[in-house]
């Protein structure tokens, strides 16, 4: 029956069944899991860094959820969780092997292409590092179409940090300023708010654009102190962060004046949704 | 033209009911409210139902899917689309307007929502409109008197109807019931109802205005108002499991986001905190978001969200009064006699 088409294929909101090929405990309550499309049909699944997947477990719900490997990572994609609402501590109790529907991806992502021979600064907190390990790692396979990239990356604690046995691959390759709340005994990095290090002093604009995900009060922050030091609209990447319950500018959740985040981003280069005046 | 009889109008409707499903006003627990009718006798024209048609159009609760986990995989069932053809019988021109609007977003504006297109494929939307002014609450300021969209349109003329075929589907109807139907060149008399409302004036307010603090500080997050706005159509996606814990549903139910919980994401955030901040975006949703977007005011004027407020918080009419306020002090500018 045609009609049943139209409810089955082509049906956005029907996710796709996803195996957890491996687990990764990361942090305290952070994990990134490995998956893969059950379907081999379905493993031509492309996406751009920045992009993300409404992620099931089936019977709690669906998350919005980045995706934190990077393009040509072909056989899995991984997503790196923190333990936060329903369906990130359901995520949290899988297994190897066990299911999880995918629906994407959605958004749009960081236009990397438009970056060749720029530098390039980038700001994570917390878990925002999770769609900033998919850019990063994109941007160091290819490095020599850069020119300086700079990580500024804050956590709680020196636990905190995610992927940290990969941070020490991305020193080698560009400039990585860590920066944890408190000090502790034995920590030799910086400490205090991220945004703090960013001043004229280590980042210039010129030639440079810049990309972030964190918290909304880093982001905020960010957004000005980056203004401060030259950049402007056009020029900083946001990965904004919102309720989203379909992917595709339909629920309304995620809505910030006119724009859907799930549609018109989660990648915004927009100072409204920067400094976040909903 | 055709002339339709109101003494007749029961076996009109009884014509209809043969061959489809009909949803009518009907006034039941001391409420209107569209639903499916079995007898032509409960019909209720009196007035604007107190709830609109949307729920035939936009389910509260709309199956999306259902799921088994197994040990192979999941198995995804997606809902039936519906097969049955439905008549919805005297819309009146705010809500037909209300279908355009949510038209126009479900199917054209983005994505395609499968669901929707798959309900709206088989209703055939009867307008009844009256040429009386007054009757419209906001409607004739938003210029909506006469809205476009019903395939079929009952003008009502005195003691008889105008029966309009707009679209091939209304001809069809009309076809079914041609019997009752007269062939006539009398015309509906218009009104004169020009746009008296400025689009642009509740863009403007500032963030912080007053108006802003004065409509949330009434506010009571209960959702009365989206419940019954004929444009309201945000969502929550939520999941339904058996006990088994292995297999479930999942369904759509409408949000509100005039809730604190609309805008939260994990970990406890929420990005409109006070009811301030969530009667400014619903307004400026109505009246500048959705003309941005695709190029409509999506506040047809029915005047419910205000009439059905537990606390009267009459969030449009203060976007209505602003931008009368607005068009008036333009046309007062340019030395013309203001209107009320």
């Amino acid at each position: 029956m045609a009609e049943k088409t139209v409810l089955g294929d082509g049906n956005w909101y029907l996710p796709k069944t996803a195996v957890v090929k491996k687990t990764v405990d990361e942090a305290p309550g952070v994990k990134t899991l490995s998956l893969a499309f059950q379907d081999p049909r379905q493993q031509a699944f492309s996406f751009e860094p920045g992009q993300f997947v409404e992620v099931s477990v089936f019977g709690v719900g669906e998350a919005a959820i980045s995706i934190s490997s990077p393009p040509d990572q072909r056989e899995t994609f991984d997503i790196s969780v923190k333990k936060a609402g329903a369906v990130s501590k359901a995520v949290h109790e899988l297994k190897k092997g066990g299911f999880v529907g995918v629906r994407g991806p959605f958004g749009t992502g960081y236009p990397v292409k438009e970056w060749s021979g720029k530098n390039i600064v980038l700001v994570a907190g917390g878990i925002g590092i999770a769609p900033m390990r998919s850019l990063l790692k994109q941007l160091l396979d290819e490095r020599h179409k850069y020119g300086r990239i700079q990580l500024f990356y804050g956590a709680r604690s020196p636990d905190d940090f995610v992927f940290k046995k990969e941070l020490a691959a991305w020193e080698k390759k560009c400039e990585v300023l860590k920066t944890i709340d408190k000090t502790c005994t034995g920590w030799k990095g910086c400490v205090g708010v991220v945004t703090q290090y960013i001043d004229e002093k280590r980042v210039s604009a010129e030639n440079a654009v810049a990309a972030m995900c964190g918290p909304p009060a880093m982001m905020h922050y960010a957004a000005e102190q980056l203004e401060k030091t030259g950049f402007s609209e056009g020029n900083i990447f946001v990965s904004v962060e919102r309720m989203m319950h379909c992917g595709k500018g339909k629920c309304g959740h995620c809505m910030v004046n006119h724009k859907y985040v799930c549609r018109n981003g989660s990648v915004m280069a927009d100072f409204e949704a920067v400094k976040l005046k909903d | 033209m055709h002339s339709l009889k109101k003494t007749r109008l029961m076996e009109f409707l009884g014509t209809l009911r043969a061959r489809h499903a009909v949803a009518a006003p009907v006034k039941r627990n001391g409420v209107r409210s569209f639903e499916l009718i079995s007898d032509e006798t409960e019909l209720d024209l009196s007035g604007l139902p107190e709830y609109s048609a949307k729920k035939f159009f936009f389910p509260p609760r709309e199956l999306l899917y259902g799921y088994k986990v197994t040990a192979k995989g999941v198995e995804i069932t997606p809902a039936a689309p519906p097969e049955e053809e439905l008549v919805v019988f005297g819309m009146r021109p705010c809500d037909v307007k209300a279908v355009e609007v949510t038209d126009r977003f479900f199917l054209e504006y983005g994505a395609r929502d499968p669901y929707y297109a798959a309900r709206r494929k088989k209703i055939t939307v009867v307008g009844i409109y009256s040429a009386k002014k007054g009757e419209h609450f906001y409607c004739d300021m938003l210029g909506n008197t006469f809205a476009e969209g019903a395939d079929l349109i009952l003008w009502d003329a005195g003691k008889h109807f105008l029966v309009e075929s707009k679209t091939a589907k209304g001809e069809k109807l009309a076809a079914t019931a041609r019997r009752l139907l007269e062939p006539t060149k009398e015309k509906p008399e218009p009104i004169d109802c020009p746009v008296n409302f400025d689009r642009g004036a509740v863009r403007e307010l500032p963030e912080d205005d007053p108006l802003w603090k004065e409509l949330g500080d009434k506010c009571l997050d209960c959702g009365a108002c989206t419940t019954v706005c004929p444009t309201c159509t945000c969502f929550d996606i939520v999941d339904e499991p058996a006990l088994d814990g292995k297999s479930g549903a999942r369904y759509r139910v409408w949000a509100s986001c005039t809730t604190d919980d609309f805008t939260r994401v994990a970990g406890g955030y929420v990005f409109r905190k006070d009811e301030a901040a969530r009667a400014r975006f619903r307004t400026l949703h109505k009246f500048d978001y959705t003309t941005r977007q695709y190029g409509l005011i999506s506040c047809t004027g029915c005047g419910r969200c205000s009439r059905e407020c537990l606390t009267k918080v009459a969030m449009v009419d203060a976007a209505i009064r602003a931008g009368i306020r607005k068009n008036n002090a333009k046309k007062n500018a340019a030395g013309k006699k203001p209107a009320d």
